[in-house]
């Protein structure tokens, strides 16, 4: 008896794998796949309610889509020379089945993704992204094109591979965070927290009500950096040589700053605090204003 | 036949006597009564104290007639003013609780005004609460999950900006405050708008 249940336990991580592969055999061949030729520098656009989206580039000039569809929903796949539209629509539903997509596109596409609860990530897409979800999270890699993401409570993380575009990511509560990216970004959120980790910023602009950032980025000589916050608390460090004006201030909260000049009282009988100061020859201009939240600027 | 009616009655008309002759003479009596009458206050002692009296009375009188116009003035003009102040009360009030309900998913949706001081412009109110709207509307077709989550960082952001709102009420002149309300209201115009495009092409879409 003992030696029965030791077989069965010692095969039982075999069983369930061989199990597993037998699903996704059956999930597979369930799988609806179609391709077609398409612009290796074109459009695509991906609409898909719930489920997952996940786009892979490929050096391919051709779209291919693999998606598994319940009988109540149609792919509408077209392509009209440099406009290929994907999407997956449920007749007469407001909420379909959460259907998982992958689609393989030209790596040099420029992408528009489109989704409420489905989650989305891409891969090995060089051309520009315009990324939205409502509450579906995104992860993305992007190159030198630009990036636009919009979700409301979904997360979003950008990897780049340190090459310098605009990105332009706006989340309500969704946190976000930008690694190895470079040149233009903006952010925005409300109660999501932002985390940032660039090369060199050229133009930077963030904005959250009650979010945190925590920022680490080099300046570039005549960089623009303009954050603002109404609770949330603003941490930069800032890297490499710093040659910069900075104007901070707070209305009720503190300024820790590292760069030397202390910071002193707006005003009289206030808890606001204000520095001003230049760094090194002061090309770069860094403005930095919160009403309840905290500052911490420093350089390593 | 209007001339057959009318000869009867000019008949009966001119069968009347022109005078009526007094029965007696009237006049000696008249006559003989107002010789046989004393002239007036001929025989009454006059007392100097009842004429002071009389005459301070008089002015008294007078003063008191004055007084009771002038009275009758205020209490008119009082009882007028109460009247219409009354109706215009209600019809502010009438007006206000009009207005409030009408404008209650805005109010819901910001503050009133811009640090106490400024009042939002018309044609922003508008926009803003056709924007709050269509939030509604397009929120009630989110999973609950989404759209309670969605719900309240929209409450936090209008939290924040009543908060900044407020902040600004007590020091109006303070760039700073300016600057962030300005920053939150415009957030909030972003989030009440996101939605439209961020819904729109997915939902109950048909081939």
């Amino acid at each position: 008896m003992r030696f029965v249940g030791r077989i069965l336990t010692r095969s039982a991580p075999l069983v369930l794998g061989l199990s597993l592969a037998l699903l996704s055999t059956a999930s597979n061949a369930d799988m609806e796949r179609r391709s077609l030729g398409a612009d290796p520098h074109g459009q695509v656009d991906i609409v898909n309610v719930s489920g997952t989206v996940q786009v892979r580039g490929w050096n391919k000039s051709e779209v291919e889509v693999s998606v598994d569809l319940d009988s109540s929903q149609k792919l509408e796949f077209t392509n009209d020379g440099r406009h290929t539209l994907v999407r997956v629509a449920s007749p007469g539903r407001k909420s379909g089945h959460a259907a998982d997509m992958i689609v393989q596109v030209p790596e040099g596409s420029s992408l528009s993704v489109n989704t409420v609860s489905a989650e989305q990530q891409i891969k090995g897409v060089r051309g520009s992204q315009r990324l939205q979800s409502v509450s579906g999270t995104i992860e993305t890699t992007v190159w030198a094109d630009d990036l636009q993401v919009k979700t409301i409570s979904g997360d979003v993380r950008v990897d780049g591979h340190g090459s310098s575009n605009e990105a332009d990511i706006d989340t309500v509560s969704g946190s976000v965070v930008l690694r190895d990216i470079a040149g233009a970004v903006e952010v925005g959120s409300v109660s999501g927290d932002i985390q940032v980790r660039m090369g060199e910023l050229t133009r930077g602009r963030i904005h959250t009500t009650n979010g945190t950032v925590d920022w680490r980025s080099s300046l570039a000589a005549d960089a623009r950096l303009e954050a603002q916050a109404i609770n949330g608390d603003l941490k930069f460090r800032l890297q490499k040589k710093v040659d910069a004006e900075f104007d901070i201030e707070t209305f009720n909260g503190e300024i820790d700053n590292c760069f030397g000049p202390k910071s002193k009282p707006t005003r009289e009988h206030a808890p606001g605090r204000t520095v001003r100061f230049v760094q090194g020859k002061g090309s770069a201009r860094v403005d930095i204003k919160t009403m309840n939240g905290g500052v911490e600027i420093c350089d390593h | 036949m209007n001339q057959r009616l009318r000869d009867p009655l000019d008949r009966a008309l001119g069968s009347l006597p022109r005078d009526v002759e007094p029965q007696r003479d009237l006049w000696s009596q008249i006559e003989a009564d107002i010789a046989a009458s004393p002239p007036p206050l001929q025989n009454k002692v006059v007392d100097l104290s009842s004429i002071a009296r009389s005459r301070r009375f008089g002015l008294s009188s007078r003063w008191l007639q004055l007084a009771a116009g002038l009275l009758l003035v205020v209490g008119s003009s009082f009882t007028t003013w109460v009247v219409v102040q009354r109706s215009v009360d209600e019809k502010v009030l009438q007006a206000q609780r009009t207005t409030v309900q009408q404008m209650q998913p805005v109010l819901n949706a910001m503050p009133a005004s811009f640090g106490g001081n400024e009042v939002l412009g018309a044609s922003y109110q508008k926009a803003r609460a056709e924007l709050n709207a269509e939030f509604e509307r397009r929120v009630a077709e989110l999973p609950p999950v989404t759209r309670a989550r969605l719900e309240r960082d929209l409450a936090d952001l209008r939290r924040a900006a009543n908060q900044v709102a407020a902040t600004l009420g007590d020091h109006p002149n303070d760039p700073l405050l300016q600057q962030l309300l300005l920053s939150t209201y415009q957030s909030e115009l972003a989030l009440l708008g996101s939605l439209n495009t961020l819904s729109t092409p997915t939902v109950g879409a048909d081939l």
